[in-house]
């Protein structure tokens, strides 16, 4: 149930970011919504890495399908963005506004590198250029993230099945 | 028992690892072939995209054309009221006007073609600075739509048909790293292939295969050149923006700006069926008979 919620919360963000692209006038890096839902959850001190994994793997998938780009790149991304929020959640206790955004950074970031690796080994393309991309992406990114993480924690907190613990964040 | 659950739990994320990677060598071998589960996800999503997009559009035009005027003195406010009605208006006015001009010069550009094009309205753009494809809706039945299909603006070449589901379509940007199209510079009628850049922060395009020896100037334009079926012939493309020459090689590399603002895509055609090749046999030839008679009796 829970990671259902957050699965129509990624999709409801994917096309939300995909009409306030279509919207703005000027073409810039948009925030990735649908990562941070994934930070959020690997954040959270609730379910198991496989839950999360699964989970960020669905959303991911359902972004590559949105997004229009190659099937599975994205899912991999995402899944493996999961793994290393969760390992980070296990040691630092992140829970401040500047705590998320530095959180969110690191793993845009890395899911940029992953994603533009991924991408050049799989389709013909500049790495260069498009790692250059990286760091604007992860800034603004980082920038939504204490509003996007501070919803999930929110719906989790309205969904407190869990107990006390799962509303550890 | 505690070991045996640490075991199947990485068995399980070796596992989740290792099926999106399946999914991208399924994709990478045939990457327009939709498995039942992605047409289900867009067919729930591009109609969500489009109401989503259309209530934006309504907000918008509202925020734009009334809004931002509730911050008025109270004094006269009847009559800025009014001000803000009649600005409204005119900003209706004007927006209906830009759409009718730009139906109009899609119309043109229908007429000029060869071929037989259908109109589709832009519903949402690329989530990923990563990707240049952009969500389309056509404005009438879908069976006739295939990948690869070129899309066109007024201004130029915008892509071809990546995938298609439905009424809907996702069209993969000329400026994609993906995307490549045969093209001629103009004056100079030098060839060479444009593909896109695919780079973040602008929408550009590199040429590449132009011979050295051609004479390539920042400013030519570049046109399709209707060679490999797909596109139409003398399409624009964009212009050259830059020239760079290796000290040594068989080509040279330029830069493109595209002649498309793809941020302001709304509408645009999509190419049917590739235009006719002409036939350069056909002066002479000598006449036939058509319909029984016989020329010249």
């Amino acid at each position: 149930m829970r990671y259902l919620v957050f699965l129509a919360i990624g999709y409801v963000l994917l096309v939300f970011e995909g009409v306030l692209m279509l919207l703005l006038p000027l073409r810039v890096a948009a925030p990735d919504l649908a990562l941070l839902v994934v930070v959020a959850v690997a954040l959270s001190r609730r379910g198991t890495a496989p839950t999360h994994a699964a989970f960020a793997c669905a959303l991911g998938y359902v972004a590559d399908v949105v997004s229009g780009g190659p099937r599975g790149l994205l899912a991999f991304t995402f899944v493996a963005i999961s793994l290393v929020g969760r390992f980070f959640s296990r040691r630092v206790y992140v829970d401040r506004w500047w705590g998320r955004m530095v959180a969110a950074a690191m793993c845009t970031a890395l899911s940029g590198a992953v994603t533009v690796t991924l991408h050049a080994l799989v389709v013909e393309g500049s790495t260069a250029r498009s790692m250059a991309l990286v760091p604007l992406h992860a800034a603004i990114t980082a920038a939504t993230a204490p509003i996007v993480v501070g919803l999930c924690r929110r719906v989790d907190t309205l969904l407190g099945i869990g107990g006390p613990e799962g509303l550890q964040w | 028992m505690w070991a045996t659950r640490r075991v199947r739990e990485a068995a399980l994320i070796a596992a989740l690892l290792a099926l999106p990677l399946l999914f991208l060598r399924a994709n990478v071998t045939s990457p327009t072939d939709l498995n039942p589960l992605d047409k289900t996800v867009l067919r729930l999503s591009a109609p969500v995209q489009a109401g989503a997009t259309a209530v934006a559009r309504k907000v918008h035009d509202v925020w734009r054309g009334y809004l931002y005027l509730v911050d008025l003195r109270r004094d006269n406010e009847r009559l800025r009221h009014d001000n803000a009605r009649l600005r409204a208006e005119v900003l209706q006015s004007r927006h209906l006007v830009e759409r009718a001009a730009r139906f109009e010069r899609l119309l043109d550009l229908r007429t000029e073609l060869p071929s037989e094009t259908l109109a589709a309205r832009v519903i949402a753009r690329e989530t990923s600075p990563y990707f240049r494809v952009v969500r389309i809706r056509l404005d009438r039945g879908s069976e006739q739509i295939r990948t690869g299909m070129p899309v066109i603006a007024p201004e130029g070449v915008v892509g071809r048909i990546e995938r298609a589901y439905g009424a809907y379509s996702d069209v993969l940007l000329a400026v994609d790293p993906k995307s490549a199209i045969d093209i001629r510079v103009e004056p100079s009628g030098a060839r060479g292939v444009a593909k896109g850049l695919g780079s973040g922060d602008s929408y550009g395009c590199t040429l590449q295969y132009l011979l050295r020896t051609d004479p390539v100037r920042p400013g030519d334009r570049v046109v399709t050149s209707g060679q490999g079926g797909m596109f139409p012939r003398n399409l624009d493309v964009g212009r050259v923006k830059s020239v760079s020459r290796e000290a040594f090689g068989l080509y040279q590399q330029a830069e493109i700006s595209p002649s498309v603002d793809f941020t302001r895509l709304d509408e645009v055609l999509v190419v049917l069926a590739p235009p006719p090749t002409p036939d350069p046999e056909a002066p002479h030839r000598p006449r036939e008979a058509a319909r029984g008679l016989v020329p010249g009796r």
